[in-house]
C-alpha cells in the first residue's frame, strides 16, 4: 500500500519515552507554533472569563500590590518600622519591590494552575500541554504589565525621575519573567501529582517575601543578609530600583546570568514534561 | 473490507495500576524519574507488579484495518477506557507495543471544558483549537456546529444558562464537525441526548467510520452488533474473546451469567418464609416461557411473625446483562394488601409483559409502602422466557 507509506507511524511501548532532547524541543516549540492561535483563545478566555461575574472587575488585578504598597507606607510614615532606602523616598522603593514580586507570584503560580485546569482536555486528547502553560505564562505577563502601570503614578508623585538607564527595566522583567516561569515549570510534574504544592505555594511565597528585599533594602550583615546575597531575587529587585530610579548598573551582569541560566532551566523543564507527561497523565486521572 | 491498511496494531499489550491512590502517585513519580532519568536501564520492560499494583490490560494483541470497526466490550473496569487512552497515546504501555498509522480522533463530548459564563459561540472556537483547527476553519464551519447542536437561538448565550442536555450537544457537536481522523476511537459516545439527537449523531458516526478504523466502546450489544463488524471482549484485563462481533456478544452474555450476582432470597427478621411461582393466566408457569404481550402472574406465600400494612410487589426484569430493562410496581397500579401473622397467599398480575425476545431474570420485592421496610426479596430466583415475535417499539413499558 502507498498510502500507508505516507502516513505518520506512532509507536507506543514503554520505551517510547526515550527520545533525543534536541528533537524534543524542537518538537514543543513547532506545537507551540502550530497551537499559537489555541494559547491566545485561552489566554483571553482566563481573562474574559476572570472577572465576568464581578464587579471591580480587572481593579481586583491591581489590588494586591496597591495593598501591599500601602500597608508599608503606612508603617514607616507611623514609625512602626523604619528602613533606609538609599537613593529614593521609601514608598517607590516598596512599590518597586511589590510590582516585581507580584510578578514573580503570578510567574510561579500561573504554570501549574493552568496546568490543572487543562487537566479535564490532555486527560482525554492529545494536545500539548505545554499551550496551556504558554496561555498561563501569557497572561502572568499581561498582570504584570498592569503593575508595572502603577509605577508611573508613584513615581511621578514623589518626584522621582526615571533614570537614563530605564529603558533597561525591560531586560530585568525579561530575566524575571525567565526567572519566574523556570521555577514554575519545574513544578508541574510533582504539583500535578500533589496538591501540596497548590497549596503550600501561597504561604511559602508570603514568607519569602521576607527573605527577600522587597520591602527593605538588604542588611549589610547576619544570616538575613548572606541569605538576601544569595537570593537570586536580589539582585532583579534591587536591579528593577537601579535602573529605573538610581541608574545604577550594579546588578545587571547577575541579571543577565539568571536570564540566561534561566531559559536553559525551562527548556529542559519543558522537555522533561514532555517526557513524563504519559505517566502524569495515567495518574492524574480525569 | 479486509483488504484496507492495517491502522492500529497491538501486540502483547499491558499496562499496570494501582488502586491505592498514595501508593498509585507514588509509582507514577518513580515512572516519571525512571523517564527523564538516561541512565536508568531501558530492560524495565514486563518488570513484575509492584504492591499494590493489577494488570489493567495484559495481553492484548488485534488489529483493526481502514474501513473497519471493531467493538470494544466487557464489564465495567475491564480496561476498556485503558486501553483506548494508550491507542490514543495519552498514556504509555508497560509492556508490548501499539502501532498507530495516520491521526487519531476520539468523539469526546468537551463540554466537561467549557468555561461557563463564556458563550457557547466563544467556547467553540475553543474547543475547535483544541481539536488543532485554525480560527478560519472553525468561523466557516460555525452555522453547521450550531445547527447540529440544534442551539441556535442560544449559541450567544453564556453556557452556564444551557442544560445539561444543551452543553453535552454542543460539545459533540464540535467533535462530529471538526474531526476528521484516520483512528476514530469511540467511547460511549452514543449515549448521549434524546433520541433524535442520538440518530443523528449515529449517522454522523457511520460517515467518519468509512473511511476510518474505529474502536467502539459500548455497552449496548444492539448498538455494538449493528456497528461493529470485529468484537474484542476485555475481561479483567485480558481479552476474553477476539472474533466476530456476534461471537464476542455471546461471549460477553455468557460472561455476565456466570460472573453475574448469584440469585438469593432475603427475609425481613420478622418473615419466617416466603415462597414465589410464576403463571401465566390459569397455568403454572414452569418453563418461564411467554409471548410478547402475554400476562404474568406471581404467586407468593409468606409466613409472617407479625403483620403489615400497606404492602405490595416491586418488580424488576434483568437482561442477561444484568442491565434492568423493565419494572413493574403495585403502587402505580393501586395494588398494596396486608399482612396477616400467619401465612399469606398473594398474587400480583402484569398484564402484559413488553419485552423483546430473550431471557430475563426477575428480581422480586415485596415491601412495606409505610416505613419502606423489605419483607421478602427474590433476586434472580425467577426467569421469564419470552418466544421470538415481532419486536417492540417500545419494549420497556409494563402495563
Amino acid at each position: 500500500m502507498n498510502l500507508n507509506e505516507t502516513l505518520p507511524l506512532t509507536v507506543n511501548s514503554p520505551d517510547s519515552d526515550r527520545r533525543n532532547p534536541g528533537k524534543l524541543l524542537l518538537e514543543i516549540l513547532s506545537d507551540l507554533f502550530r497551537y499559537r492561535e489555541l494559547v491566545w483563545l485561552l489566554f483571553l478566555r482566563d481573562l474574559k472569563a476572570q472577572f465576568r461575574q464581578s464587579l471591580l472587575g480587572y481593579a481586583w488585578l491591581l489590588l494586591p500590590p496597591v495593598l501591599t504598597t500601602l500597608v508599608w507606607v503606612f508603617l514607616t510614615r507611623q514609625e512602626v518600622v523604619s528602613f533606609a532606602t538609599p537613593g529614593m523616598p521609601y514608598p517607590v522603593f516598596v512599590v518597586v519591590g511589590t510590582v516585581v514580586w507580584q510578578t514573580f507570584v503570578r510567574l510561579i503560580q500561573m504554570p501549574l494552575l493552568t496546568f490543572d485546569a487543562g487537566k479535564t482536555v490532555f486527560t482525554k486528547l492529545r494536545v500539548p500541554p505545554e499551550v496551556f502553560v504558554a496561555a498561563g505564562v501569557l497572561r502572568a505577563m499581561f498582570d504584570s504589565a498592569l503593575y508595572c502601570a502603577l509605577l508611573i503614578p508613584v513615581m511621578w508623585s514623589f518626584g522621582v525621575r526615571p533614570s537614563a538607564a530605564a529603558p533597561l527595566f525591560a531586560l530585568v522583567m525579561l530575566s524575571l519573567v525567565a526567572f519566574g516561569t523556570a521555577l514554575g515549570l519545574m513544578m508541574i510534574p510533582l504539583g500535578s501529582l500533589y496538591s501540596d504544592f497548590k497549596h503550600g505555594l501561597p504561604v511559602l511565597m508570603g514568607l519569602l517575601l521576607y527573605l527577600a528585599p522587597v520591602v527593605y533594602a538588604p542588611p549589610a550583615a547576619g544570616i538575613a543578609s548572606t541569605v538576601m546575597r544569595w537570593n537570586p531575587m536580589t539582585p532583579i529587585l534591587m536591579g528593577a530600583r537601579g535602573v529605573l530610579v538610581t541608574g545604577s548598573l550594579q546588578h545587571l551582569g547577575a541579571i543577565l546570568g539568571i536570564l540566561i541560566a534561566s531559559l536553559f532551566v525551562a527548556l529542559g523543564c519543558l522537555a522533561a514534561l514532555r517526557v513524563v507527561m504519559p505517566h502524569l497523565v495515567a495518574r492524574m486521572g480525569a | 473490507m479486509g483488504d484496507g491498511e492495517v491502522l492500529i496494531r497491538a501486540e502483547g499489550v499491558g499496562k499496570k495500576f494501582c488502586r491505592d491512590l498514595r501508593k498509585s502517585l507514588w509509582y507514577g513519580v518513580c515512572d516519571s524519574a525512571a523517564a527523564i532519568n538516561p541512565w536508568w536501564s531501558s530492560n524495565k520492560t514486563v518488570p513484575g507488579l509492584r504492591p499494590g499494583e493489577f494488570w489493567a490490560n495484559q495481553d492484548i494483541d488485534f488489529e483493526v484495518r481502514r474501513g473497519e470497526c471493531l467493538g470494544l466490550i466487557g464489564p465495567n473496569g475491564a480496561g476498556k477506557t485503558t486501553l483506548l487512552k494508550m491507542i490514543g497515546v495519552l498514556i504509555r504501555p508497560d509492556a508490548g507495543r501499539l502501532e498507530i498509522r495516520g491521526s487519531v480522533g476520539g468523539l469526546i463530548a468537551l463540554e466537561a471544558g467549557f468555561n461557563p459564563v463564556l458563550s457557547g459561540r466563544d467556547n467553540v472556537m475553543i474547543n475547535g483549537a483544541i481539536l488543532g483547527l485554525s480560527r478560519r476553519v472553525i468561523k466557516d464551519r460555525m452555522d453547521e456546529i450550531v445547527d447540529f447542536a440544534g442551539i441556535p437561538e442560544a449559541i450567544d448565550a453564556p453556557v452556564q444558562t444551557y442544560s445539561s442536555g444543551m452543553r453535552v450537544r454542543l460539545g459533540f457537536a464540535v467533535a462530529v464537525c471538526l474531526i476528521q481522523p484516520d483512528v476514530l476511537l469511540l467511547d460511549e459516545v452514543l449515549a448521549v441526548g434524546d433520541a433524535a439527537f442520538r440518530a443523528k449523531c449515529y449517522n454522523a458516526v457511520a460517515k467518519l467510520r468509512e473511511s476510518t478504523a474505529t474502536i467502539f466502546v459500548s455497552h449496548n450489544m444492539a448498538l455494538v452488533s449493528t456497528i461493529a463488524s470485529q468484537g474484542l471482549v476485555l475481561h479483567r484485563g485480558k481479552v476474553a474473546c477476539l472474533g466476530s462481533i456476534s461471537e464476542a456478544v455471546s461471549s460477553y452474555e455468557s460472561l455476565n451469567e456466570t460472573a453475574g450476582d448469584d440469585p438469593h432470597l432475603l427475609l425481613h427478621d420478622e418473615v419466617r418464609g416466603a415462597k414465589f411461582s410464576l403463571a401465566h393466566g390459569a397455568e403454572h408457569l414452569k418453563t418461564g416461557l411467554l409471548n410478547l404481550g402475554d400476562s404474568l402472574r406471581i404467586d407468593v406465600t409468606l409466613d409472617a411473625a407479625i403483620g403489615f400494612r400497606c404492602v405490595y410487589f416491586d418488580i424488576v426484569f434483568y437482561d442477561r446483562a444484568g442491565e434492568v430493562v423493565g419494572h413493574w410496581s403495585g403502587p402505580q397500579h393501586g395494588k398494596t394488601f396486608s399482612v396477616q401473622v400467619g401465612m399469606n397467599s398473594e398474587a400480583c398480575v402484569i398484564e402484559r409483559v413488553n419485552l423483546t425476545h430473550g431471557r430475563y431474570a426477575l428480581g422480586i420485592v415485596i415491601r412495606c409502602q409505610d416505613t419502606g421496610a423489605v419483607l421478602a426479596w427474590s433476586f434472580k430466583q425467577h426467569q421469564v422466557e419470552i418466544g421470538e415475535t415481532m419486536p417492540s417499539q417500545a419494549p420497556y413499558q409494563m402495563q
